[in-house]
């Protein structure tokens, strides 16, 4: 490779994704240097930074919330406003990765920033036998190894079998093989493919049926690999590469924690599962997967009680907070006052005490996510009000006031600018 | 090239442009061929062919794959204009449709050669300003390198490393989302 000039040095090194560039930057001087001096790694483009959140809401209540600083909201479509629809219907999230999101109505996939959308084709019906077995969507995006996008259909058990399905209630589950359809924006269509199970399963059809409460999933792509979070509160990691899949226990073992919810989330480009439970005052233990050697195993990172939270940040709201961040769909958004922010400081805040007067009560809390590249857990807090934690610290700040009937899903938002969102052409 | 039709053929195979390699091997070839080298076209207009066109940057061994490369494709971009201009019916888009096909498989056959034979490709596509043959030789090159770590490249192609292990982690550390 010496023998080329750095003109068509350039020009093979052009051709590559952002991640085999950043590989290439380290190889030797001369190519880190091909590579900076012509900006052939566009790193501001990619989604490496936080910059809000979008929370969903009741289904027909108002299309999501997309929840930022002043200055994000008015870069970024989070009200989804530049769409050919207004249909509340239609702008619920299925899913995201990435900074692109994928819709309800007419399976848009959509990226909020660059303000770019395209319909994807009808999914396929499900297979004989599966009929009743809903499927959920996942979108797999990783703008870092390719410009392209999957989207996959997992198939969910049903509340009760029909008597054509070809599983009955003491069927394993998921099956081996296990039949999905997967959407290619490289090939433009839908496929079938099958995952084969390594270990067992996850337990019977009937075991699954342990959903108590309105089930908001997520699921994780990392790595050529997608995690789903399944309907036991156990994970399926499908290696993207060999069509294989493992089924990872839910790290709370058998014990159901009644009132407790699951979250699937990423931080550091690794998998973190959280569970935030609690009467009196909440709870929150979050997992780290460990994934060395091949042994998939959740092993306990924080256990911590979000009490001093809730008491020192009421539903009550005169008391001051910094630099509120804002919720999009909110008009008035445009007279904010141009202030001179540039990136939130989530390092900042204060180590909080509890209290031993009893002031407020625990109206609710909801985690909103983790922070994708910083140990920080972000919760709305007495339904009013977005606070960051960090999990090693236990710094705490406010971030703003989010002042909305309800949250049922919520993530945290990365935004992308890769002009080209692959689409029909 | 847009006289290249059926009709014409003969006229086109009349004009023969010799090419001169580097240790002197000469090379007849159609204009048709010849002028996918944008350099060669430039040449050929300026009436600077005669006696031949010598090359003194591409070896006979390079110069006769590009060649053979030229010809496929100078024969594919006929053909092509011929079809279009003409008809534009099923029958004939199938038939192009078979035609691009057999020219990837030309195009992937071709691309089958040694690291030190690519490169050279690479150059003289360059020189000779064939936009088709150095596309295709570099993505060549790119997809080799897709994916690899930084140890999997320097191997590939006996790159030795000149940055100390300090710099190394410093430009790693700088795109650490990239890393594991």
């Amino acid at each position: 490779m010496d023998q080329l000039p750095d003109d068509l040095l350039a020009n093979v090194l052009r051709r590559l994704e952002p991640c085999s560039l950043a590989a290439s930057r380290c190889v030797r001087k001369a190519w880190c240097a091909v590579i900076d001096t012509r900006h052939l790694l566009r790193t501001d483009l990619l989604p490496l930074r936080l910059d809000g959140f979008f929370c969903c809401g009741q289904i027909l209540l108002p299309p999501p919330y997309f929840f930022s600083r002043p200055s994000t909201a008015r870069r970024i479509g989070g009200g989804l406003d530049f769409l050919d629809t207004h249909d509340h219907l239609d702008l619920q999230i299925k899913d995201h990765c990435n900074g692109l999101l994928l819709l309800y109505g007419c399976e848009r996939v959509v990226n909020p920033a660059t303000r770019q959308w395209t319909h994807i084709p009808p999914s396929p019906h499900p297979s004989m036998g599966m009929e009743d077995f809903y499927a959920d969507y996942c979108l797999a995006y990783d703008p870092m190894v390719s410009p392209h996008y999957k989207v996959f259909l997992i198939p969910l058990v049903p509340v009760t079998l029909s008597p054509n399905s070809k599983f009955k209630e003491d069927s394993e589950w998921p099956s081996s093989p296990y039949a999905t359809h997967v959407f290619s924006s490289r090939n433009w269509r839908w496929e079938e493919r099958s995952f084969v199970r390594e270990g067992e399963a996850a337990g019977t059809i009937a075991d699954m049926r342990t959903d108590r409460r309105p089930f908001q999933r997520h699921a994780i792509y990392l790595r050529g690999a997608l995690y789903v979070h399944c309907q036991n509160d156990s994970v399926m990691r499908m290696s993207l590469s060999d069509d294989k899949y493992q089924m990872i226990k839910s790290p709370a073992g058998s014990k159901v924690v009644d009132s407790g919810v699951f979250y699937l989330g990423k931080s550091e480009r690794r998998v973190y599962f959280a569970l935030l439970w609690g009467d009196r005052w909440p709870q929150f233990r979050v997992w780290l997967l460990n994934e060395s050697c091949g042994q998939m195993e959740w092993v306990l990172k924080s256990d911590i009680s979000l009490q001093a939270v809730v008491q020192n940040f009421p539903f009550n709201i005169d008391n001051k907070y910094s630099s509120p961040w804002i919720v999009n769909y909110v008009n008035n958004v445009k007279e904010a006052q141009a202030e001179g922010e540039s990136v939130w400081d989530f390092d900042n805040g204060m180590i909080l005490e509890t209290k031993a007067m009893v002031e407020t009560h625990h109206q609710e809390t909801f985690f909103l996510g983790f922070h994708p590249y910083k140990e920080i857990a972000f919760f709305w807090v007495s339904r009013t009000r977005v606070v960051s934690y960090h999990l090693n610290s236990s710094k705490v700040q406010e971030l703003g006031i989010l002042h909305v009937p309800s949250i049922i899903k919520s993530f945290p938002y990365t935004p992308c600018w890769m002009e080209e969102l692959s689409g029909k052409n | 090239m847009a006289s290249a039709g059926s009709g014409d053929e003969k006229a086109a195979a009349a004009a023969m442009i010799t090419l001169i390699s580097s240790d002197n091997e000469k090379f007849e070839v159609t204009e048709a061929t010849a002028t996918l080298s944008q350099t060669i076209r430039h040449m050929i207009e300026d009436g600077c062919t005669d006696g031949g066109v010598p090359l003194p940057n591409v070896t006979s061994k390079i110069l006769a794959r590009v060649i053979e490369y030229c010809k496929k494709h100078a024969t594919a971009a006929a053909g092509e204009e011929g079809s279009s201009s003409s008809f534009s019916d099923a029958a004939f888009l199938e038939v192009d449709r078979a035609f691009l096909e057999e020219l990837e498989e030309f195009d992937d056959a071709f691309l089958e050669v040694d690291r030190a034979t690519l490169f050279d490709l690479i150059l003289a596509a360059n020189y000779l300003d064939i936009k088709g043959l150095l596309n295709l030789t570099c993505q060549k090159v790119a997809d080799s390198v897709k994916g690899k770590t930084p140890e999997q490249i320097r191997e590939m192609y006996n790159i030795v490393n000149d940055l100390t292990p300090e710099e190394e982690a410093e430009i790693r550390r700088e795109t650490q989302w990239a890393f594991e």
